[in-house]
């Protein structure tokens, strides 16, 4: 397919109009075909009547002139003249003659040798030979002694006709002649209602125009005409043809004159003329058309906004959609197919609508990307093993803080703090597995495994923070002063549903997931708001960490080392930079057992770092001055609390 | 041609001759295709003899608009009338440089016989019937004869010598190339001489009757 068109109606409007123009494409042919064909037919009837009226008007004239010549060959008036031998007498006794005879040019007197005893063209001239002998010995030949023959003076072509003269045997012969000219063109074509043009045979083998009935004649034409004569007369077959005369076409006949092929009469008729009243037919065809055209435009129109316009509800409805306005319906009271289509439609609307309800509600009691999963997959129970970034985070001492305040007040700031958390785990990606109380437990890399998991989690844990600090700065909190602590830990957890068959719940348990919660209770202990685990930190690649401690915590054997963040990677401030160096030279003296150092490094962290570390080793290192640890030292502080 | 010239005048004549010797001369004359040619001049011109030729009387008639005969041969001098049987006049004439004349319109024989006194040929013409067409042949020699209908004749009781021998026809193609002939102690020659002939010219003539060749 060529053409794609966008819209059903310009498509059935191309389709229609197409079928019609082709549909009159092939009335026009065919009709003018056919009008061309029997326009041509009749011309070349009428022509080859004409040419048989041609013959007979040229034949008649010069058998007139044979009439007259006899006449004078006979008369005996003239014969005193002529045996007289005086020149100007007989020369003016042919006048006389010539005159009589209307249409003859030329009257010439010949002896019967040949030489010329008067001539009406040259009075003066005498003692001169004939110039066409050949005619008066083709008269010999003839049992009249009679003969006519086309000669050319100039550019014109004569038709001559020789007689004996009887004086009262032959004594010599009488030639006359008359022109066939632009006269004899004009009159042959009043009388057969055709162009007539005389063409004589040049010394060079070319046809030259002598006379024509046709206003004008370009070289083209010319050339038209003289390979068509060309062609009748060496093939002998041709003798009609078609030439092209400006917009108009002539059909020719092309009709030789005498037998030396000398001159060659055109008739020619015009098509346009012949075709003047298919011409009217054709228009009347044309207005019918254009009628045709319009009334089927309009009625496509309508007929295809009748087709398009509940197809276009259709349309915007489904669009309405899919863009999540489930509520649109179609109101087409249509009995057919479309209406048919509408019914179902309406029926598939409600049914996504109810769909979603549920699925706005799941994505409110779950995280929207939970109820995806729960929603793209049969809901069973059971679980499968997956590595995940868990974060925890709670408002430290949050039962004293609401002392004072009533229950609602407090459901009120609790929403206000819940919802701009979520909103900093839920731009990072993050799903909340659930809230307990003003605890929020978020999973990342869950239900989805992604490998930004781990930073993913310290950005949320990054925005949290920032989040409480302008809720507390704009006192959306009221007057409560929160303090909030987050731990984060990467491992592999088993996500699925668990519960009973009646009521499960999409969640995450194991190893992973408790040190998460531990750390998070741990950041009170050392002052800071997040820590995370060794797991997270080697993972969260995006971020710069200081080291906090090793700790064992309750219920685990092996000791691991937890991190703060304190800024995106490469973007440390000087006095991070400084602090962070300070920080590693701590752990180095402290683990090397070079309390003196590890105190004075300690000093100067202080004026950097608000956090409790500085005070946390300055007790360890004080302590194990007193006591130093033991041979095998792991540098581990152990936790039994939780 | 029409202008044919005899230098010579003799004389011709069928009756007893006054000369004691006596030759003939038979003579048959055909066209170009072997046939027999009436109506042909014969004439025999002594080349030394003076003999002159003895005027005489002819007739031609004019019947059914012919003339009749349609070729006579008379010597110098003679007297032809040109009786007129039809029932309608005819306007004999003729432009012929041996004897222009002309009778206008005329019935019954005219008072006047017509004298030819010049040798040639004269061509007569009727100026109401174009095809009525006459020929006298005025010779200056005595010894003359027209072939018959087997293009027969001949010429008798001439006297000894040296002669040329003419031939003329109303149809002859050029001029005719005389012939040498001696003639000695009574011979009798008998000769046939053939002549080209130019084609024949028709004239046209009322419907129904059967129109007359002739040449110029
Ligand atoms: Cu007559």
């Amino acid at each position: 397919m060529l053409f794609r068109f966008r819209k059903f109606q310009t498509r059935l409007l191309f389709f229609l109009v197409l079928l019609l123009l082709s549909l009159q494409l092939a009335i026009y042919i065919s009709v003018r075909t056919a009008n061309i064909q029997h326009a041509k037919v009749e011309i070349s009837d009428n022509l080859k009547v004409g040419a048989g009226v041609f013959n007979r008007i040229l034949t008649e004239r010069t058998q007139n002139l044979f009439q007259y010549a006899r006449l004078l060959s006979a008369d005996y008036a003239f014969k005193p003249a002529f045996h007289s031998g005086d020149h100007p007498t007989i020369l003016s006794a042919m006048e006389n003659h010539l005159a009589r005879l209307e249409g003859a040019q030329l009257m010439t007197l010949v002896d019967l040798d040949n030489n010329v005893i008067a001539k009406t063209l040259a009075p003066l001239q005498t003692n001169i030979k004939f110039v066409w002998p050949e005619l008066i010995k083709q008269a010999e030949q003839n049992e009249y002694a009679e003969a006519t023959s086309i000669e050319m003076i100039g550019d014109t072509p004569y038709q001559m006709i020789v007689v004996p003269y009887f004086s009262p045997d032959i004594s010599a012969w009488v030639i006359i002649g008359f022109a066939i000219d632009q006269s004899v063109a004009d009159d042959i074509k009043s009388v057969i209602q055709s162009e007539v043009s005389f063409l004589t045979h040049t010394k060079s083998n070319d046809w030259k125009i002598s006379s024509t009935t046709l206003p004008m004649t370009t070289e083209d034409y010319q050339n038209q005409i003289k390979h068509l004569i060309t062609q009748t007369i060496f093939d002998k077959k041709h003798s009609l043809g078609s030439i092209q005369y400006g917009e108009d076409e002539l059909i020719t006949f092309v009709q030789p004159i005498d037998k030396k092929l000398k001159v060659t009469a055109l008739l020619q008729r015009s098509l346009n003329k012949a075709l003047a009243p298919y011409l009217k037919l054709q228009a009347t065809l044309q207005t019918l058309f254009w009628i045709t055209l319009i009334l089927s435009i309009a009625l496509v129109i309508a007929l295809a906004r009748k087709v398009t316009k509940p197809v276009k509800e259709l349309t915007k409805s489904a669009k309405n959609i899919e863009s999540g306005n489930y509520t649109a319906r179609i109101n087409i009271n249509l009995k057919d197919e479309i209406g048919e289509l509408a019914d179902s439609f309406n029926k598939m609307a409600k049914g996504l609508e109810e769909k979603e309800k549920v699925r706005n509600l799941l994505g409110k009691v779950v995280s929207s990307e939970i109820a995806e999963e729960l929603l793209s997959k049969d809901i069973e129970l059971g679980g499968e093993e997956k590595e995940a970034t868990i974060l925890f985070s709670d408002i430290r001492q949050f039962t004293t803080l609401c002392e004072g305040y009533s229950a609602k007040e407090i459901l009120n700031v609790l929403n206000i703090y819940l919802t701009s958390m979520s909103e900093a785990i839920e731009n990072n990606k993050g799903v909340i597995d659930k809230y307990i109380g003003d605890a929020i437990m978020a999973l990342f890399g869950i239900p989805l495994s992604n490998n930004t998991d781990a930073n993913q989690s310290v950005s949320a844990a990054m925005s949290m923070i920032e989040n409480l600090k302008k809720l507390t700065e704009k006192s959306q909190l009221g007057q409560l002063n929160f303090q909030m602590g987050i731990g984060i830990n990467t491992g592999l957890v088993v996500a699925g549903n668990m519960g009973s068959p009646n009521r499960l719940n999409y969640t995450v348990i194991g190893d992973a997931v408790n040190l998460a919660s531990r750390l998070e209770g741990l950041t009170k202990y050392y002052g800071v708001n997040i820590i995370v685990s060794e797991s997270t930190r080697n993972r969260a690649t995006n971020w710069e960490f200081l080291e906090l401690d090793k700790v064992i915590v309750k219920g685990k054997a092996e000791p691991i080392i937890i991190f703060q963040p304190i800024a995106t990677k490469g973007q440390l401030s000087e006095q991070q930079t400084l602090q962070l160096e300070l920080n590693r030279k701590i752990l180095f003296h402290y683990r090397n057992r070079e309390w003196d150092k590890a105190k004075e490094v300690i000093e100067q962290i202080k004026l950097y770092d608000d956090s409790k570390f500085g005070q946390i080793y300055q007790k360890r290192v004080d302590s194990f001055l007193n006591t130093p640890p033991p041979n095998n030292w792991d540098f581990s502080n152990k936790f039994d609390t939780k | 041609m029409i202008k044919y010239f005899f230098p010579y005048l003799f004389i011709y004549t069928f009756q007893f001759s006054p000369s004691l010797v006596a030759n003939d001369l038979i003579i048959t004359v055909y066209d170009q295709n072997k046939k027999a040619l009436p109506n042909t001049v014969v004439k025999l011109l002594s080349n030394n003899s003076q003999t002159k030729p003895q005027p005489q009387k002819a007739i031609i008639d004019q019947v059914n608009k012919e003339y009749v005969p349609q070729v006579i041969a008379i010597t110098q001098g003679s007297k032809v009338t040109f009786p007129n049987k039809d029932n309608i006049k005819h306007h004999v004439y003729s432009f012929s440089d041996a004897k222009p004349f002309e009778l206008p319109l005329y019935e019954g024989t005219p008072a006047n016989p017509v004298v030819f006194d010049n040798p040639g040929i004269v061509v007569l013409g009727c100026n109401i019937h174009d095809w009525m067409r006459g020929y006298i042949y005025v010779s200056d020699s005595p010894y003359i004869a027209i072939t018959n209908e087997s293009g027969k004749t001949s010429i008798k009781n001439f006297p000894d010598g040296n002669y040329q021998l003419e031939l003329w026809h109303p149809q002859i193609k050029g001029d005719f190339q005389p012939v040498d002939f001696s003639f000695k102690d009574k011979s009798i020659i008998e000769k046939a001489i053939s002549i080209t002939l130019k084609p024949m010219v028709k004239i046209r003539r009322p419907k129904g009757r059967h129109g007359r060749r002739y040449e110029e």
